[in-house]
């Protein structure tokens, strides 16, 4: 023991021997060197503690994912009368107490719900509803945190959890619009009744991104229960106004020829610019003169959409007026204009065809472009 | 009803799908219904499969890593050796120019995702029983 000592205290004086710049050398290249063997030592507690639950998760996936198929098989079988009470007796040998495991089983229910349609996704969901997996949706639905509500609202409305409804009632005028996407999105999907009552409601701006989704959404639901979408043409919203214009083209809504003529004198431009396409698409010629009669006070570039439209509508009364706009020297209205021409026959080339011989530059440009 | 062939040696079926709960999905069903199974999570893993065996019947995604399902059906469709082998292609894109573009590369039936599982395992035995008539 006296021969450590010994050499313990030799070193440790011959250490405060030392110059002082050294000493601390040493102290810094010391923590340097525990810091580094901490963080090592850390980055492989972290490693193994992602492999045990990885193949922690591994295994019961596994497990969840055999019961799961062995039930997808058992709804074909004409034999197994109720297939989830006979799964359901599987089910519940496995620990579901257990948070981890349950929460499994709940990704793995809607993972398998979203791949595949009939009755295998009707007893998916009713064996997700037996399990009591639903209160997984509630609680996502209430969590505090935005990613967290947003697959709880995903959740819902893939599995139509019909009575978490109010809940997502009141996401619909959420601060996050991102939450509000996905609550308006469900709630259509969710309120088979009332599938667009939010539309009297909604104060904020539809983003033209998120009035796709909902676009897409609508477009898929089955068109005879949907409601004539002109009653929303009067809202004080105008990202609903153009939303509406947009669903009343795709589902041919004639009806609402006459509130679409009204939103002529809408003083919102982009309003007024979709209201003028919807009537050429529809080739509304009643709202033939109404079109003309706002083409004078209007910009160019929705005076060439008048005119696109007109030429939509190709009435054949308007081709002095095409001829008289195909001669004026904006590049846009004089485009729209001969086109409109051509479009409305034999009558409405030789118009042009006469006139491209005394046209100035510009407009013979466009008429060679045109008709060769 | 299992498989028709289950007397002679089962008919072999290649699946290739990325997402590996429709492949596990498939695998369990098919199994069960005495068809040989054959898995590819890619493109690549599908074409070494094909050169290796002759299938009966080929089920293959449209998105796929590295190559293709359409450009696989194409392979298949225009290899002498193959083009016998019944495909069915699976898509979450039901347009149509996608549906065009698939049965004019030589599909001989195609399935939107998600889909229905008892009327794929039908179509699945409807196109082997054609090909082993």
């Amino acid at each position: 023991m006296d021969i450590i000592y010994n050499y313990m205290s030799l070193y440790y004086s011959g250490i405060y021997d030392l110059p002082r710049n050294i000493l601390i050398a040493l102290l810094i290249a010391f923590f340097s060197l525990s810091l580094l063997i901490i963080f090592y030592f850390s980055i492989i507690i972290k490693r193994l503690i992602y492999i045990f639950y990885k193949s922690r998760d591994q295994y019961w996936t596994e497990q969840i994912d055999q019961l799961l198929n062995m039930f997808l098989s058992d709804i074909d079988e004409e034999q197994i009368t109720d297939p989830v009470a006979k799964i359901l007796s599987e089910f519940r040998k496995i620990p579901l107490k257990k948070r981890f495991i349950k929460h499994l089983l709940y990704q793995q229910i809607l993972a398998y719900h979203k791949n595949f349609t009939g009755n295998a996704a009707e007893k998916l969901k009713e064996l997700f509803l037996q399990l009591h997996l639903e209160d997984i949706t509630k609680n996502k639905l209430m969590s505090g945190i935005v990613q967290l509500k947003i697959r709880g609202i995903m959740d819902t409305a893939q599995l139509t959890l019909t009575e978490f409804s109010p809940i997502v009632e009141q996401l619909l005028h959420h601060r996050s619009s991102e939450i509000r996407i996905e609550a308006q999105a469900a709630y259509i999907i969710l309120n088979k009744a009332h599938p667009f009552d939010f539309f009297d409601e909604v104060k904020e701006p539809i983003q033209d991104w998120h009035q796709l989704v909902l676009l897409d959404l609508i477009t898929r639901l089955n068109s005879n229960e949907l409601p004539n979408f002109s009653r929303w043409l009067s809202s004080n919203n105008r990202s609903v106004i153009e939303l509406c214009l947009k669903l009343i083209v795709h589902f041919q809504q004639y009806e609402a020829i006459g509130r679409i003529v009204d939103l002529l004198n809408h003083p919102d431009t982009e309003i007024k610019h979709l209201s003028i396409q919807a009537l050429g698409e529809f080739e509304a010629v009643d709202a033939e003169q109404a079109l003309l009669d706002c083409y004078a006070h209007e910009t160019v570039e929705i005076q060439a959409e008048i005119i696109k439209a007109l030429g939509r509508i190709n009435s054949g009364k308007q081709l002095d007026f095409f001829m008289h706009t195909a001669a004026l020297q904006q590049f846009e209205i004089a485009f729209e204009a001969s086109k409109a021409l051509i479009a409305s026959g034999t009558k409405g080339i030789e118009l042009l065809k006469k006139y491209q011989v005394q046209a100035p530059p510009m407009n013979k440009q466009i008429l060679n472009q045109l008709i060769g | 009803m299992k498989n028709d062939t289950s007397m002679e040696s089962p008919s072999k079926i290649l699946v290739i799908e990325d997402e590996e709960l429709i492949r596990k999905v498939l695998e369990f069903r098919l199994k069960k219904e005495e068809y040989e199974v054959y898995l590819a999570k890619d493109g690549g893993e599908a074409l070494k499969l094909i050169a290796q065996y002759r299938f009966e019947l080929i089920l293959v995604d449209i998105m796929l890593p590295y190559v293709g399902g359409l450009e696989i059906t194409h392979k298949v469709k225009s290899d002498p050796l193959t083009k016998d082998t019944s495909v069915i292609v699976l898509s979450a894109n039901g347009l149509e120019n996608v549906i065009l573009e698939a049965f004019a590369l030589g599909a001989d039936d195609f399935i939107t995702k998600p889909f229905n599982l008892p009327e794929l395992i039908i179509r699945i035995k409807k196109h082997i029983k054609q090909k082993t008539a």
